[in-house]
């Protein structure tokens, strides 16, 4: 898992029943605008995320609805897992490499 | 209500190509309207019926009536031809360039205010039309009555046009590029847009339209918004994969390919047989025939590891060779 997809899956964990938008993910993943869409769209895909056009009259709001995305339950545990998993091997892999270093 | 002058009406029509079509439509209109009524109210006087005309004195200032009414018909008939062009182009344009955005919704609107327009415009046409372009000169009380009917009909279908055309210009001026929003930027979302799968192109569409407006709107600059724009292409290519193959891995599509080269002994051995060959003569070249021997192990050790990937990804294939072995024993 590459680390923007490991961002935006902690991003959207820190409060996995808040809808976030896209500008609004890339700002708490610390990503620049315009490089999470692939991410989302295969995590949509894998059934782990769910998106809405926001119910607001653009007249009334004064700006564009915006499209607000959310993790499933299932897509929260999987991600959950993943990271977890991740965060292990990461540990692994650094632990392995000091005990190398004081060889 | 205020009243305009027709050359300051010919100063909006000259601005319209330089202005935006939003704030045209609500100018235009309003100006048609307040110069429709203004002729209404010129057509219903009652120096404009030569009949009322006692001395020399009447007679001019009928005739001087009957010009400005005429005038501000014609006025108000060049504004709507105007209305009428700018808005048959924005609504071509507007579904050429952004098929699928709910723009289309805005545009279906716009034609059925465009209908009322010719209808508008064909009632003043009408009302012009009894000025004879201005060289008509005797108007009897039903001609008056006549004139004051048309352009009566024509103040009513400008103002059921205001009132519902001031959704459509509020929602024209919300998808509209809007004042600090970049113009490249803008382009540069298009092309993107262009090379993400038909189906998804509308919810794309909105959705970047969307974060770039947002963007413009929070003050970022331009060239900030262009690197916006610049980040969405660099990724068009991993999203349009990941749209495509929705449900799959990420590598799927590489496995795909894999697959299909290994259900064939041509493809397989096609594309790694003048690698191999390449190998052994580089290792030939470099450290003699000796060393070339002992190359042959990982020739045999490709074609197991061919044959192990084939049989993991249960990949389909005909044995030519043999199964034309098999059928000469036979």
């Amino acid at each position: 898992m590459t680390i923007p997809t490991q961002l935006v899956l902690r991003a959207l964990l820190e409060d996995p029943t808040r809808e976030m938008y896209g500008l609004e993910i890339c700002r708490a993943a610390g990503l620049a605008p315009g490089t999470i869409h692939p991410i989302l769209a295969r995590f949509e895909g894998i059934g782990w995320l769910e998106s809405r056009f926001e119910d607001v009259e653009p007249r009334e709001a004064g700006r564009p609805r915006r499209r607000y995305y959310r993790l499933t339950p299932h897509g929260a545990e999987n991600a959950r897992n993943t990271l977890l998993r991740t965060s292990a091997r990461w540990m692994t892999l650094v632990a392995r490499s000091r005990m190398a270093d004081g060889a | 209500m205020m009243e305009m002058d027709p050359s300051a009406a010919n100063a909006v029509i000259g601005k319209a190509s330089t202005d935006s079509l939003a704030r045209i439509i609500a100018v235009a209109l309003m100006d048609a309207l307040n110069i429709i009524q203004f002729a209404r109210r010129h057509s219903g006087d009652d120096g404009l019926c030569s009949e009322n005309c006692v001395s020399q004195c009447d007679v001019g200032l009928y005739r001087w009536k009957v010009l400005d009414a005429h005038r501000y018909t014609a006025a108000a008939l060049a504004i709507t031809r105007q209305l009428t062009e700018n808005l048959a182009s924005e609504i071509a344009d507007r579904s050429k360039r952004i098929p699928s955005l709910s723009v289309l919704s805005v545009a279906s609107s716009l034609v059925g205010s465009l209908e009322t327009i010719n209808r508008l415009t064909y009632g003043l046409n009408s009302a012009d039309s009894m000025f004879g372009g201005g060289n008509r000169r005797i108007y009897g009380t039903k001609d008056a009555l006549e004139l004051h009917e048309r352009l009566e009909a024509a103040t009513q279908i400008a103002c059921t046009l205001a009132a519902s055309m001031d959704a459509d210009v509020a929602e024209i001026g919300g998808l509209r590029r809007q004042g600090n929003t970049s113009y490249t930027a803008e382009w540069l979302i298009l092309k993107i847009i262009q090379q993400v799968p038909p189906r998804h192109r509308a919810r794309y569409a909105e959705e970047f339209w969307t974060e770039l407006r947002e963007l413009a709107m929070a003050n970022t600059s331009r060239p900030f918004q262009i690197l916006y724009a610049v980040q969405q292409l660099s990724q068009v290519r991993q999203l349009r994969a990941a749209l495509q193959a929705l449900d799959q891995s990420r590598f799927y599509r590489l496995r795909r390919m894999a697959c299909w080269i290994l259900a064939s002994d041509w493809r397989t051995w096609g594309f790694l047989g003048p690698l191999m060959a390449f190998a052994i003569v580089n290792v030939h070249l470099r450290q003699g025939w000796g060393s070339a021997f002992f190359t042959i192990p990982g020739v045999v050790a490709f074609y197991a590891g061919v044959e192990w990937l084939r049989k993991r990804w249960v990949v389909e294939f005909k044995r030519r060779g043999r199964s034309r072995e098999r059928s000469s024993s036979e």
